[in-house]
C-alpha cells in the first residue's frame, strides 16, 4: 500500500510550502529517514524526510510548486505497485504567498477546480457570481483573455517581444509558461539577443511577501519621522568591558546593537502607548515587549522577533539575538519566531551610513532606523570635542501615536544610550 | 395418552427449563451480549400447542420466545449459538434473543414489539389456505398483547376469512411490571373471541395435558377449515420480565404460589403418581437434557463469532 | 403500444403480473368490484377471482402485517392503501417488521411485497389525504423506494417492484393517475430498480426529482429555453437504492442543481440528494445546491392556500434563474 508524504506544517502560521527541491526522482528507492525534497516558504526552508521506505512512485508537484499543508507530494510503496487514480491527483495550487492568512477569496467548487486544472490563481480573478463569486464563467474568461496558463513575468516577456503565448511549450506545474520558457524560445529563434541586457526572473515568494508588506505599510500607514544622534562615548567604553566576558559566556560578541536592543526594550517599557500592534481599526497593548530585530538575508529581509526583551538581561538579548540572526540566514525561523513584534530595530551600522529611514513592519507600532557611529565634533558645554555620535530615526504610526510622545520616547532612548550602565544592573 | 408422549411432553418441557436456566446463568456471568426474557414457568404451554404441529406449520413468537422456538423443534446448538452472536446461530448472529427465527421448523421468528406477530401468522394462515398446502399457523402472545390494535384487527381478519390459524395467548398476569387486570377491563382474555364470533377458551397454562388437548382441538378445527380459536393459557413466569430486572412489583406469596403450580415438577409427580415413570427414569430425562444444554453451549462457545465483512448480507436480497 | 393512463398502467402491471405468478395477491380496501378508490384494481377481481384480490376490513396494521406473514411464506402480496397518508398506521409492520425480516432472520426468511401508496397534493384533499412519506421510508435500512411518473413507467416499475424479493414502498401519484401515454403492451418490459432517467437532456443546469414534480421541472424547462437556459431533468423514478451515478453525471456536466420534491422540504429526499452531490461532486459546483419544497406546513383544505405552499412551475423557473446568475 502506497503511503504519502505530505507538505509537513512546520509552525503554528505555516498553510503551504513550496518545493525548491527533489533529492529523489521517480523510481528511486528512500529508506525512512531519508531526505526526500526541500521546501520553503517566505519564513523557512527545510529538507523533508521519508515516513517510510519504499521506492518513490510519484512525485505529485514540481519545484516551484506550491502544496497545502497535509497534502501529498509524493508516493512512497512497493516498485510496480499500481495507484489509484483518484489519490495521486495532483494538488498543488498556487497559494498566495505571505505570512498572515489570505483573505477569503469566494470562489465556487467548479471554478477553483477549472483554476487549479489551468494553473490560474483564483486570487487574480474578479468573480460575477452572486455577491461577487467567482463563477466557472469567470476563470473561462480570464483564460481566454489570458491566452495560456503563463506566469505574470511571461505574459509580459511575451509581450515585449510580441510573441504568441501559447505557442511557447511550459515547463511549470500543470504546463505552465514561465520566463524561463520565453527566453528558451526566443533564443532558439535567435532573437534573444536582448537576454543578454537584461535577465527576467519571476519573483520568490519571500520577495513578493516583502514587496507586499512593504507597499501596504507604506500606502496605509501616516508614518512620521523623528531623528536625533546619541553620544556613544560612555557605551563605547561600557562595551569594551563586558565584551570579553559576554564572549566567554555566549560565544557571540557583544555589539553595539545588543546594547541598543535593551535600551529600546527598556524604553518601550516605559511608554506603554508604543508598546502596541494596530490594525487600523483596534490597538492591541502588549504587557511585555516583543522586540523585532531587521536581519537582511540572502535575497530579503527577515525581521525576527525577542520575545519578553524587557525581562531579559544584555547578554540574554545578545545571545537570543545572536542566535535568531543565525536562524534566519539558514531560513530556519518558525512563524511564530517572527510574528508578534510591537517595534523593531533596524541596524544598518555596519554599512558606514550615517542615516536612513525605515518603514514599519505592521502591524507594529513604529521602527528605529540606527545608523553608524561616526566621530564628529559636538559641542560639549561649550566646547568643541569629536565624540562618537549614532544616529537614531524612528518611524513611528501616526494613528496611534502622537508626535509628542514619539518625542519623548527618543529622546528616553537616547539618554539610555548616553548612560548605558543602567541597562546592565 | 400413551407414556410415550407424556415423557416426549416431559423432556420437552425440560429442554426449554434447563435451556432457559443455562441462559439465565450466562447472562449473569456475563457471558452472552443483550438481554433475556426468561420462559422458565410457562414451559407447558409452547410444549403443550407445539406438540400439535407438523414441522411445517407456522408459528410466530414473541419477546420471550426461548419456548416457543425449542418446542417447535429448533436444534439447541444453533439456538444457543445464536444467544452467542456466532455465525452457526439460526440468524447468523443478525436476529438475537429477541428476533430469533427458524422457518426452518415454521418459526417466524420472536419479535421484540408486541403484538406484531399476531397479523403475521394471520397472513401465514392466509397464505396457507391460498396455497392450499393445509398447514396451520400459531400466533402466540402475552396478555399484554391483546391490548395492542393488531391483536384485534388479526383476530377480525383471521375469523372473517376462516383463516387456519390458532391465537395462544400466555397470560402471565404481568406486562412488564404492570398487572394486567389494571389496565384491562375484562377478567378473561377468552372472552374477546366472542367480539369476534371466534372460539374462546380458558386452560390452565401450567397443564401440559390440558394445553395439549385443547390446542389439539383448536389446531384440527383449523386445520380443516373451520377457522381460528383464541385460546388463552393461564400461567405465570417464575422470573422477572428480564433477566437481571427486580422482582419488586409481584407480592412474594404470588410468585410461592405459583412456583408450587411449577408445570414440570407437577408433571413429573403426577407422571411417578399414575406410574408413567419411576423417578430413576425421570433423573435419565434431566441428565440427557443438561448434557444436550451443556453441548449446546459447547458448540457455541466454539463457533466462530459474526465477522463484520458479512454485515451487509441479508440487508437486501440483492 | 397503447395510450393508456398511469392507473389502468398500474392496474395492467397487476393483471399481467398476477398471470404470469399466481402468488401474486391484491390485498386491500374496495379492491374487488368497486376497482379501489382510484380504480386501479378495476377489472383484477372479474380476472382473478376473490381469493386472489382481496378486500379487507379497514385495518391497514392488521392487513399490512398479513401481508409480511404471507410474503414471508411464500405470496407475494401487493397491498394497496387507499391514501398514502395512512401508511403511519401500518408503520410497525412495515418498519419493525418488513425491513428487518430478512436481516434479523439471517436470510432465512425474505418478504416480497409491494406497499402501494396513492397520494400526492394538488387534490384539495387538506392534511390527512395529501402528503407523501417517502423519505420516512427510504430512511428505513430494508426497505426500497419507488416513485413512477409515467404510465409507461408506472407500468415497468410495479412490474418490477412485484418481482423484487425485498419490501417496496411504492408512491403513486394522484394527480398522474389521469394522465395518459404511450405505454408498451410486452409483458417482459419492466423498469430496473435504482435507476434514474435524464427525462430531458440539457447543458446549462439540473433538475433532480421524482413523481409528479418531474412534470412540473419539464413545464419548468419549456419556459426556460426561452430565456437561453438549457435545463436537464432527470427523474429519479427509484428513490433507494437511488440512482446517484446518474444524478452525478447530470452535475458533473450542469454544475447547477435543483433538487425538487413536492412535499415537506425539511429532512427530505432533496435534501439527501443534495448531500450526495455536496458531497461527491463539490468540486463540479458552480452554484450552491438549491432545494425546494413545501415548508414546514400541513397540507391546507383551500385550493388557494395548497398551491401557495406546494412548489410551481413559475418558483421552479425563479429558482433556476437565481442558480444562473
Amino acid at each position: 500500500m502506497a503511503e504519502a508524504i505530505n507538505m509537513p506544517k512546520l509552525g503554528l502560521q505555516m498553510t503551504s510550502g513550496t518545493i525548491t527541491t527533489w533529492y529523489v526522482k521517480e523510481g528511486d528507492l528512500v529508506a525512512k529517514g531519508d531526505p526526500v525534497f526541500a521546501i520553503e516558504t517566505d519564513k523557512l526552508s527545510s529538507d523533508v524526510e521519508a515516513t517510510s521506505g519504499g521506492t518513490i512512485l510519484r512525485i505529485l508537484a514540481q519545484p516551484g510548486e506550491t502544496v497545502e499543508i497535509t497534502k501529498p507530494c509524493c508516493y512512497v510503496g512497493e516498485a510496480g505497485e499500481t495507484l489509484d487514480a483518484e489519490a495521486v491527483e495532483e494538488v498543488s495550487e498556487e497559494m498566495p504567498a505571505g505570512g498572515e492568512p489570505a483573505k477569503r477569496v469566494f470562489c465556487t467548487p467548479y471554478g477553483r477546480k477549472l483554476a487549479r486544472e489551468y494553473g490560474i490563481s483564483v486570487e487574480e480573478l474578479k468573480g460575477t457570481g452572486p455577491g461577487g463569486r467567482i463563477v466557472a464563467a469567470d476563470v473561462e474568461a480570464w483564460r481566454v483573455s489570458n491566452q495560456g496558463q503563463a506566469t505574470h513575468r511571461a505574459r509580459k516577456l511575451a509581450q515585449d517581444y510580441q510573441i504568441e503565448l501559447p505557442s511557447v511549450p511550459g515547463s511549470g506545474p500543470r504546463g505552465r509558461i514561465q520566463s524561463e520558457d520565453i527566453q528558451r524560445s526566443l533564443a532558439e529563434s535567435g532573437r534573444g539577443d536582448k537576454e543578454e541586457e537584461t535577465v527576467v526572473k519571476d519573483m520568490s515568494s519571500m520577495r513578493k511577501t516583502i514587496g507586499r508588506r512593504l507597499s501596504e505599510s507604506k500606502q496605509t500607514i501616516p508614518h512620521v519621522y523623528f531623528k536625533d544622534e546619541a553620544d556613544m562615548t560612555s557605551l563605547m567604553n561600557v562595551r569594551s568591558k563586558f565584551q570579553e566576558a559576554a564572549v566567554g559566556r555566549n560565544g557571540n560578541k557583544l555589539s553595539v546593537n545588543d546594547i541598543v536592543l535593551k535600551a529600546a526594550a527598556v524604553a518601550l517599557s516605559e511608554f506603554e502607548e508604543l508598546n502596541a500592534q494596530t490594525d487600523g481599526a483596534t490597538i492591541t497593548y502588549f504587557k511585555h515587549v516583543n522586540l523585532g530585530v531587521a536581519v537582511s538575508v540572502p535575497d530579503g529581509l527577515v525581521v525576527p522577533v525577542i520575545r519578553r526583551a524587557d525581562e531579559k538581561s544584555v547578554a540574554d538579548i545578545s545571545r537570543e539575538a545572536y542566535l535568531l540572526a543565525k536562524k534566519a540566514r539558514s531560513k530556519k525561523l518558525m512563524p511564530e519566531e517572527i510574528t508578534g513584534g510591537t517595534f523593531t530595530i533596524s541596524n544598518l551600522g555596519s554599512s558606514g551610513l550615517e542615516c536612513f529611514q525605515a518603514i514599519i513592519n505592521p502591524p507594529e507600532s513604529g521602527i528605529l532606523a540606527v545608523g553608524s557611529i561616526r566621530r564628529k565634533p559636538v559641542a560639549v558645554g561649550d566646547e568643541i570635542q569629536i565624540r562618537p555620535m549614532m544616529a537614531l530615526t524612528g518611524s513611528f504610526d501616526h494613528r496611534l501615536i502622537d508626535g509628542a510622545l514619539a518625542a519623548r520616547f527618543m529622546v528616553r532612548v537616547k539618554e539610555l544610550l548616553e548612560n548605558p550602565l543602567t541597562l546592565f544592573f | 395418552m400413551d407414556r410415550d408422549t407424556r415423557l416426549h411432553l416431559y423432556r420437552e418441557m425440560l429442554r426449554i427449563r434447563q435451556f432457559e436456566e443455562k441462559v439465565r446463568e450466562l447472562a449473569m456471568a456475563n457471558e452472552l451480549p443483550g438481554f433475556f426474557h426468561l420462559y422458565v414457568g410457562e414451559e407447558a404451554v409452547a410444549v403443550g400447542v407445539c406438540s400439535n404441529l407438523k414441522k411445517e406449520d407456522y408459528i410466530t413468537s414473541t419477546h420471550r420466545g426461548h419456548g416457543h422456538l425449542l418446542a417447535k423443534g429448533a436444534d439447541m446448538n444453533r439456538a444457543m449459538a445464536e444467544l452467542f452472536a456466532r455465525e452457526t446461530g439460526y440468524n447468523k448472529a443478525r436476529g438475537g434473543s429477541m428476533h430469533i427465527a427458524a422457518p426452518e421448523v415454521g418459526m417466524l421468528g420472536a419479535n421484540g414489539i408486541v403484538g406484531a406477530g399476531i397479523p403475521i401468522a394471520t397472513g401465514a394462515a392466509f397464505s396457507s389456505k391460498y396455497q392450499k398446502d393445509g398447514k396451520v399457523a400459531v400466533a402466540f402472545f402475552g396478555d399484554g398483547a391483546t391490548s395492542q390494535g393488531t391483536f384485534h384487527e388479526a383476530l377480525n381478519i383471521g375469523a372473517s376469512f376462516s383463516l387456519p390459524v390458532v391465537y395462544v395467548c400466555e397470560n402471565n398476569l404481568y406486562g412488564v411490571s404492570t398487572r394486567q387486570s389494571k389496565v384491562r377491563k375484562l377478567e378473561d382474555i377468552a372472552e374477546r373471541a366472542k367480539a369476534y364470533d371466534m372460539r374462546g377458551i380458558i386452560v390452565d397454562g401450567n397443564d401440559i395435558e390440558a394445553v395439549c388437548d385443547a390446542a389439539g382441538e383448536a389446531v384440527r378445527l383449523a386445520r380443516n377449515g373451520e377457522g381460528p380459536t383464541l385460546i388463552e393459557c393461564k400461567t405465570y413466569r417464575h422470573y422477572t420480565h428480564f433477566v437481571g430486572e427486580p422482582d419488586n412489583y409481584r407480592p412474594r406469596e404470588e410468585v410461592d404460589t405459583w412456583k408450587k403450580k411449577d408445570p414440570i415438577t407437577g408433571y413429573a409427580q403426577r407422571l411417578i403418581r399414575e406410574e408413567t415413570a419411576v423417578q430413576e427414569e425421570l433423573d435419565e430425562i434431566l441428565r440427557s437434557v443438561n448434557q444436550e444444554v451443556e453441548k449446546a453451549v459447547e458448540f457455541a462457545k466454539n463457533s466462530p463469532k459474526a465477522r463484520p465483512d458479512t454485515v451487509f448480507d441479508d440487508v437486501y436480497a440483492n | 403500444m397503447s395510450i393508456m393512463s398511469y392507473s389502468k398502467a398500474l392496474g395492467a402491471a397487476m393483471a399481467e403480473e398476477m398471470r404470469r405468478d399466481d402468488k401474486v395477491v391484491c390485498i386491500g380496501i374496495d379492491l374487488q368490484y368497486y376497482g379501489g378508490a382510484f380504480g386501479v384494481t378495476q377489472g383484477l377481481c372479474e380476472e382473478f377471482g376473490e381469493d386472489r384480490v382481496v378486500n379487507m376490513p379497514i385495518a391497514e396494521a392488521g392487513y399490512t402485517g398479513l401481508a409480511v406473514g404471507a410474503a414471508a411464506t411464500g405470496l407475494r402480496p401487493v397491498v394497496e392503501l387507499q391514501f398514502g397518508d395512512w401508511v403511519t398506521i401500518a408503520s410497525d409492520q412495515l418498519v419493525n417488521q418488513a425491513a428487518n425480516m430478512r436481516y434479523m432472520s439471517g436470510g432465512a426468511l425474505s418478504v416480497p411485497m409491494v406497499m402501494r401508496l396513492p397520494c400526492g397534493g394538488f387534490g384539495a384533499a387538506a392534511a390527512q389525504h395529501s402528503h407523501m412519506f417517502e423519505s420516512w421510508f427510504a430512511f428505513v435500512a430494508g426497505l426500497k423506494v419507488m416513485c413512477p411518473s409515467t404510465p409507461e413507467e408506472a407500468k415497468g416499475m410495479l412490474k418490477t417492484a412485484i418481482r423484487e424479493n425485498d419490501p417496496i414502498i411504492f408512491l403513486e401519484h394522484r394527480q398522474c393517475y389521469e394522465m395518459k401515454g404511450e405505454v408498451t403492451e410486452d409483458p417482459e418490459f419492466t423498469v430496473p430498480i435504482g435507476k434514474a432517467a435524464v427525462k430531458r437532456e440539457g447543458k446549462d443546469v439540473t433538475i433532480v426529482t421524482y413523481s409528479y414534480m418531474v412534470h412540473f421541472a419539464l413545464e419548468a424547462a419549456k419556459i426556460l429555453e426561452q430565456e437561453g437556459i438549457d435545463t436537464e431533468v432527470v427523474d429519479l423514478r427509484t428513490i433507494k437504492p437511488m440512482d446517484t451515478e446518474t444524478v452525478l453525471n447530470s452535475v458533473k456536466k450542469t454544475h447547477r442543481v435543483l433538487c425538487l420534491q413536492e412535499t415537506w422540504l425539511t429532512c427530505g429526499v432533496a435534501g439527501e440528494v443534495a448531500a450526495v452531490i455536496a458531497d461527491l461532486a463539490f468540486d463540479y459546483l458552480d452554484a450552491p445546491v438549491k432545494r425546494m419544497g413545501s415548508p414546514d406546513c400541513p397540507a391546507p383544505f383551500s385550493p388557494d392556500l395548497e398551491t401557495y405552499v406546494l412548489p410551481s412551475v413559475n418558483g421552479i423557473v425563479q429558482a433556476v434563474r437565481e442558480l444562473m446568475e
